[in-house]
């Protein structure tokens, strides 16, 4: 059969797929005709709920088998996943049900505890009693009695199933990611920019049916999403990796004989370091990939030598476009660092504004065309129509076709391929997350402890940059550093949490037109012009 | 300078958002989820600098890190004379 919908992923693999092993999660496995056996039995459940096409269902689940039968469950009714990656807060967790107003939810014990405790002293846990999630809570684990939760062990074995529905058009997933401004912003995938990025990657990494496929990246992130969607597109394996240890990461690769490894940067820095330490042949490993951020130069040097005879292939994409940009593996001695080219199936362009589309040696923004390109942000149509947009310096070539702006600035080389310059925008990149320095300074405000606030990325060796924060107190007397890094630990997923705090004498510099001046307060840190007061209770390395 | 049981425990339950009483000596800490990444990076710092030792890769594993319990049992390994 030919696949249309999210769903069409799994069904296809029925026919004759059904007796091959779909998902291996620690001990356990589940081949495709047993994923397909428990999706229909939660999906049964979210439609006696009420779920249907369009409903937005949120999953917020530790990395396991589960999280894959609920998004094919979400998908077979024709409803729309919003995976919300696990580190987030309950707060966080709590703007996304509000901002997409997602009706059902299916979250783990821990979470479900948060969420039926009602100590949570800010915006979060009045999540639960709202009129939002009218659809209920399935609960992996132990349900904590809560009249709208209901434990997943508990659901019907099986009850009646609406036909499957849909359109390769329709809306199939929300994944929130934060950029420059504001708060994360749901990007809108449809059932056709899923199925079209599983087929552009699935043919440039040459995945098949043999292939075993490490699942360590969140599935709520476009690049770990895709792991799951190529298995599934060709009838493969993916092997889950919940914990991201190198030791643990190695002794899965070798176990399960992994052929395909996909990682961020973080991550290739400790895996490489591990394997210098302890040599260990991976004979079944046949590819792996990066994105997220650029590999710092010594761990890229030493990853042929690791990995001998494996091919090692950089990626670059953005969840606006799902994926972008490869660099050839037949390059990547010559070229280790680069972007490479276009994917299959998507045209890439480098804009000079105002001036035309850059040649080689020149630079510009990255500008992205193709059916990969999303909806757009959800309930945000001003944001859809600045990232989203005619190309004036494109028209000759293809006219009004809409276009997305990446806010990337790279380098054209004398073939073609594309090398990252930096960003346009004041976006900070940690471990492969976009963190916007508008929400990192808002959660600062909310702790009223501060009267001005900029937040920044200062580059960091090993998760890319890390965040911190110049601070103008609102009382400088009654100030207690330790007490806002408290704040801002409990407030923050852990990856936002600001490395050093700044604090400010005085007011900070303003413009003429009254806004913070930014750019100053950060020169004036960076060169050193103030003092120093890093993070009380993290040591510098 | 030692590290302790405390110390630990302070840092992954202000790391968490709950109580150090919430952290017990078994409660595992990175096959639950419960840290991240990102915060293991920021405890294996922690250990190394209170405890004045460097963590060799191969020794982050989640026999020596999964809980308060037993990233004890490897600082005193590693620090015991040998």
């Amino acid at each position: 059969m030919l696949a249309f919908t999210y769903y069409d992923l799994l069904a296809q693999n029925l026919p004759h797929n059904a007796d091959r092993v779909a998902v291996v999660d620690g001990d356990r496995q589940s081949t495709y005709g047993e994923l397909a056996a428990a999706v229909d039995r939660l999906a049964a459940s979210l439609h006696e709920r009420g779920v249907g096409r369009g409903d937005r269902v949120g999953i917020h689940l530790y990395k396991s088998l589960e999280e894959v039968v609920a998004m094919f469950a979400v998908a077979r009714l024709g409803a729309v996943m919003v995976n919300v990656n696990y580190q987030w807060t309950v707060a966080q967790l709590d703007y996304v049900v509000r901002d997409c107003e997602v009706k059902a939810l299916v979250v783990d014990e821990r979470r479900a505890a948060e969420l039926a405790k009602s100590d949570f002293a800010e915006v979060g846990n009045s999540i639960v009693d709202r009129a939002i999630v009218d659809r209920g809570i399935i609960v992996k684990g132990k349900n904590p009695q809560h009249p709208l939760m209901t434990a997943w062990d508990d659901l019907p074995a099986s009850g009646p199933l609406p036909k499957v529905a849909g359109i390769d058009a329709d809306l199939a997933a929300i994944l929130y990611t934060s950029g420059s401004t504001g708060l994360p912003k749901g990007v809108m995938l449809s059932n056709h920019n899923l199925l079209a990025g599983a087929r552009s990657v699935a043919r440039y990494l040459g995945i098949n049916s043999a292939d075993r496929l490490m699942s360590l990246l969140p599935l709520s992130f476009d690049y770990g999403l895709n792991q799951l969607n190529t298995t599934c597109l060709v009838g493969g394996t993916l092997v889950m990796q919940s914990v991201t240890m190198p030791s643990s990461i190695v002794g899965t690769l070798v176990r399960h004989n992994v052929t395909g490894f996909a990682a961020v940067p973080p991550t290739w820095i400790q895996v490489v370091r591990y394997l210098e330490q302890v040599a260990t042949e991976l004979p079944a490993l046949r590819y792996i990939t990066n994105s997220g951020g650029k590999i710092p130069p010594d761990t890229l040097d030493a990853m042929p030598g690791v990995f001998p005879g494996v091919e090692i292939f950089l990626m670059y994409g953005l969840t606006e476009a799902f994926r972008s940009t490869f660099l050839d593996p037949a390059k990547f001695a010559s070229k280790r660092g680069s972007m490479g080219q276009a994917i299959p199936d998507v045209e890439t362009y480098v804009i000079d504004h105002g001036r035309g589309v850059c040649g080689p040696g020149e630079q510009g923004e990255l500008v992205h065309r193709g059916s990969l390109i999303s909806l757009g942000y959800w309930g945000k149509p001003d944001a859809t129509a600045e990232k989203i947009r005619v190309c004036p310096e494109l028209a000759p070539l293809i006219g009004d076709e809409k276009v997305v702006y990446s806010g990337d600035i790279v380098r054209v080389d004398d073939d073609g391929d594309y090398w990252f310059v930096g960003r346009a925008d004041r976006m900070i990149k940690c471990s492969g997350f976009r963190i916007s320095p508008n929400e990192v300074e808002d959660i600062v405000y909310q702790s009223r402890l501060a009267a001005d606030v900029v937040a920044f990325g200062i580059d960091d060796d090993m998760l890319g940059q890390v965040v911190h924060i110049a601070v103008a107190p609102i009382d400088a007397a009654q100030y207690d550093e330790a007490v806002l890094a408290k704040y801002c630990r409990q407030a923050m997923p852990h990856y936002m949490v600001p490395r050093a705090i700044h604090q400010w004498a005085g007011a900070m510099p303003r413009t003429g037109s009254g806004k913070l001046d930014g750019p100053k307060v950060i020169a004036a840190i960076t060169n050193n012009e103030i003092v120093f007061n890093t993070h009380p209770e993290i040591p510098k390395a | 300078m030692s590290l302790t049981a405390d110390q630990v425990a302070t840092f992954v339950a202000d790391k968490v958002g709950v109580a150090v009483s919430d952290i017990n000596g078994d409660t595992a800490l990175f096959s639950t989820g419960l840290l991240d990444s990102v915060s293991m990076i920021d405890l294996i710092m922690l250990i190394e600098h209170e405890a004045r030792l460097e963590f060799w890769e191969a020794d982050v594993t989640l026999d020596n890190l999964d809980s308060v319990d037993r990233i004890l049992a490897y600082v005193e390994a590693r620090n015991a004379p040998s």
